[in-house]
């Protein structure tokens, strides 16, 4: 049985996903296959930049968005202060490429690296010490990670880039429009609370279909 | 006026929307877990009211061609969610994907709680002549006869309509937009995924 699963560093969602997530691999015994899914948040959510004081500066938001985007950020922080996470609001709508393109390089090497990239990028990108946008700071936590990077400049801005593109594509095509997504199989669950059908998913359905649960309740 | 959230938890439900239903016999089962007192509100608000202004015009918009294939992705999550929700329920795919005006139901539940009546009875009894029986829970005859109670009409000449769209113009403004939406302690929870960490809560 197969995982596949698509994340984004700029969604506090796939953030605070991502260790259930891993716990997944030892629990069933496979390897999740990740994938960037880089959204173009300012389609469907408008855009805005706010100052080093949070005070709105650039606003290209309906009221609509503004209720979904206070709300969802005031859930995450719940949830990730519950795992011991920090995640502070970010101040504009990121470009995760470079990021995305600095997983889909690492996870042709080494599983073990691509966990820790993961981690760093998470981690400190929701503590704003990480820009992913900086084609030296996402090779340098390649590095750190256990990458290798000689070539990855070469990858950034060919091949890599070309397949980042090509898998958007492809991932809309497919029906995938958000993260973080797990497909099993061809089946598709959209979002963390969908963790508990996963793990139905994965033992095999066992007994009736589970409700969806956010999960990390203490 | 009086304050919205006057329990230790407020449950606001759309009354004629399978999400509510979905979340009925949970939400239930949360409450007699926790036994703490509970207040019900009627949401027939959706976020999509919020706002008239949507982003960018197809005519004129450089992302038009993503945005209707992240729209149809969406349809088709949508559609297959509705089955599981079903799968769920035990109910056919044609009756969970019916939509109704759930004022009138909303009504009936604001009734309900002027009168300090059996709410949680009330939504079993609207959401099984909805989406089990296949009738239409959108008129005040057949709210009222859910309700047992001729005055329901008279209530909803009185001002109900009005009453119930100031009611949720204050949810709005209180952060409530999705049904269920839960509210502890000022703090809003929106959807049944929450109940996990609402039964911890309402546990300590």
């Amino acid at each position: 049985m197969s995982l596949r699963v698509y994340i984004d560093f700029k969604s506090p969602y796939a953030f605070i996903a991502k260790d259930p997530t891993w716990a997944l691999e030892e629990a069933f015994g496979i390897e999740i296959d990740w994938y960037p899914l880089t959204l173009n948040i300012g389609s469907y959510l408008g855009t805005a930049k706010t100052d080093d004081r949070g005070e709105v500066v650039e606003n290209n938001r309906s009221q609509r968005q503004w209720a979904a985007v206070k709300y969802a950020y005031m859930d995450a922080r719940r949830y990730a202060r519950l795992r011991g996470l920090w995640l502070a609001g970010t101040r504009k709508i990121w470009d995760s490429s470079i990021a995305a393109i600095g997983l889909l390089w690492v996870k042709q090497q080494d599983r073990a690296a691509l966990r820790r990239y993961m981690d760093i990028v998470f981690e400190r990108f929701w503590k704003r010490e990480l820009d992913i946008e900086d084609v030296e700071v996402v090779r340098s936590v390649l590095l750190e990670a256990g990458a290798t990077v000689s070539g990855f400049d070469e990858y950034l801005n060919g091949e890599g880039r070309r397949y980042h593109a090509a898998l958007q594509d492809e991932i809309l095509d497919a029906g995938l429009f958000g993260v973080p997504t797990y497909v099993i199989d061809g089946e598709m669950y959209f979002g963390r609370e969908h963790l508990p059908r996963v793990r139905w998913h994965l033992a095999g359905r066992p007994g009736s279909l589970p409700d969806v649960a956010y999960e990390g309740a203490p | 006026m009086t304050a919205l959230f006057e329990e230790h938890l407020t449950v606001c439900i759309d009354a004629a929307n399978l999400s509510g239903f979905l979340a009925l016999a949970p939400t239930l089962a949360l409450i007699e877990a926790s036994g703490v007192a509970v207040g019900w509100l009627p949401l027939t608000t959706g976020l999509d009211r919020l706002s008239a202004r949507q982003p960018g015009l197809a005519a004129d918009d450089p992302l038009a061609a993503y945005k209707a294939r992240r729209a149809a992705a969406r349809e088709a999550w949508a559609k297959r969610e509705l089955e599981r929700d079903c799968e769920r329920l035990g109910i056919s795919v044609e009756l969970g994907e019916r939509h109704f005006d759930a004022r009138c139901a909303g009504m009936g539940l604001m009734f309900l709680n002027a009168r300090g009546g059996d709410v949680p009875g009330y939504l079993e009894r609207v959401y099984q002549c909805a989406y089990v029986d296949g009738k239409n829970v959108s008129t005040i005859a057949t709210i009222a006869t859910l309700l047992g109670d001729a005055d329901f009409e008279a209530y909803v000449e009185s001002g109900g309509y009005e009453e119930l769209e100031s009611l949720q113009r204050r949810l709005l403004d209180s952060g409530v937009f999705s049904s269920p939406a839960y509210v502890v302690n000022g703090e809003v929870f929106q959807g049944r995924q929450h109940l996990p960490l609402l039964g911890s809560l309402l546990a300590a």
